[in-house]
């Protein structure tokens, strides 16, 4: 949970974090490790990696988008406060 | 947070699930209490609001299934639920509507009796598109059972029987009762015949509640073909389509005796004034909207994921 609210900001309570975690493994994208703490790791399948390259390489697209109708926005002010 | 009221969280989660993630939400649960990463309060919240969404999921309310199947199933299951909370809200409009034909005048009966017979009618009808539909079932539930399935579903099954039992024995003794008391005592006069009445329907309900879990659950684990499918989803919109008729003639009735005889309504003595909107109707009449509402959703849910589900095979 530490690990999640350092990298995305976001604190995810134990119950979300394990309803995630259900809906992850079920889909067949994780899978648990042996432990022998308490607490159980995972790590992504090889289908999990597929979904979050995949995922990761929309929200790419989606930066890139985004990023390139920034930088041609105040063209776009000039033009339109000029006529 | 102790580990008593740990495991008083974990409660609300259903067993299966208790069964493969209790102690690592446990310890989690004990981690983020003694890393301060949240309050008592704010992870018990929670941990209950992630229990409740499983234990909906579990029964079929909610919730992503992996094969269009699944889903098409959950709409299903999802429309049987909504028929439960329509039947609770039906029920206190009966009730509700037990003398109303003595209080209205003759002259002004046409319009109500209309709207309350298609209510009655259209209930008969919308009971046997429910049970048609678990009728639908049938063939391959006995291929389940007779494949060591009975396991699976027993525990369900046998709590549904032992409520039933007890509902039907409380029925015979509370019956026993009200042939022993006058009719004032029997309307309320009499409390603690009303606390039993009270709690007899609290019974009945969780008799309701119980059998819909145990068809649910077994629902869930038939792998139920598309034809099947197909007859549930159409068998879904039927059910919907009651449910809408219902609620409309329930609705012109309710209008109908509010004009013709108010204080009907208000339970009160002919000519004196008081509410037409008597909390058992409202309240019925928001179980009935809230049902339609859900229902509709998982008949169009069954409908949209039927498409995906593999077609019907060629007949030789």
């Amino acid at each position: 949970m530490q690990d999640i609210e350092e990298f995305a900001g976001v604190r995810l309570g134990p119950g979300s974090l394990y309803g995630a975690i259900t809906r992850l493994e079920e889909r067949g994208l994780i899978r648990p490790l042996s432990s022998d703490s308490r607490t159980r790791p995972y790590e992504l399948t090889s289908a999990g990696r597929t979904v979050l390259q995949s995922v990761v390489s929309e929200m790419r697209a989606l930066v890139d988008e985004v990023t390139s109708r920034l930088s041609r926005a105040p063209r776009v002010v000039l033009q339109r406060s000029g006529s | 947070m102790s580990d008593r009221q740990t495991r008083a969280l974990l409660r609300i989660y259903p067993p299966a699930w208790r069964d493969r993630y209790g102690d690592e939400l446990s310890s989690v649960i004990h981690e983020a209490r003694a890393s301060g990463a949240g309050s008592s309060l704010s992870i018990s919240i929670d941990v209950l609001s992630a229990g409740i969404v499983e234990r909906m999921r579990s029964v079929g309310l909610v919730g992503t299934g992996l094969t269009p199947e699944e889903r098409t199933t959950s709409g299903v299951l999802r429309v049987l639920w909504a028929w439960i909370i329509f039947v609770l809200g039906g029920i206190g409009v009966a009730k509700a509507a037990e003398y109303w034909a003595n209080a209205v005048p003759s002259a002004s009966r046409k319009l109500p009796s209309t709207a309350y017979e298609t209510l009655v009618i259209a209930s008969l009808i919308g009971s046997v598109a429910v049970v048609g539909g678990l009728a639908l079932t049938s063939r391959t539930l006995i291929t389940f059972l007779r494949q060591g399935g009975w396991p699976k579903v027993r525990r369900g099954v046998l709590r549904a029987a032992v409520l039933t039992l007890v509902t039907a024995v409380a029925l015979v003794a509370v019956s026993g009762w009200a042939h022993q008391l006058d009719h004032a005592q029997r309307n309320g006069s009499d409390s603690l015949y009303s606390a039993a009445i009270l709690a007899w329907i609290l019974l009945f309900v969780s008799c309701l509640v119980a059998w819909t879990i145990a068809a649910v659950s077994t629902a869930r684990l038939l792998g139920l073909k598309r034809p099947v499918l197909a007859l549930e989803t159409f068998a879904s919109f039927a059910v919907v389509g009651t449910m809408i008729v219902m609620t409309i003639a329930t609705a012109i009735w309710w209008a109908a005796v509010a004009r013709s005889a108010p204080w009907y309504l208000a339970g009160t003595t002919q000519g004196a004034h008081g509410s037409i909107l008597p909390l058992n109707l409202v309240v019925s009449g928001i179980f009935m909207l809230a049902g339609t509402g859900l229902a509709s959703s998982g008949a169009v849910r069954a409908m949209r994921n039927l498409r995906d589900v593999g077609p019907v095979p060629k007949l030789r």
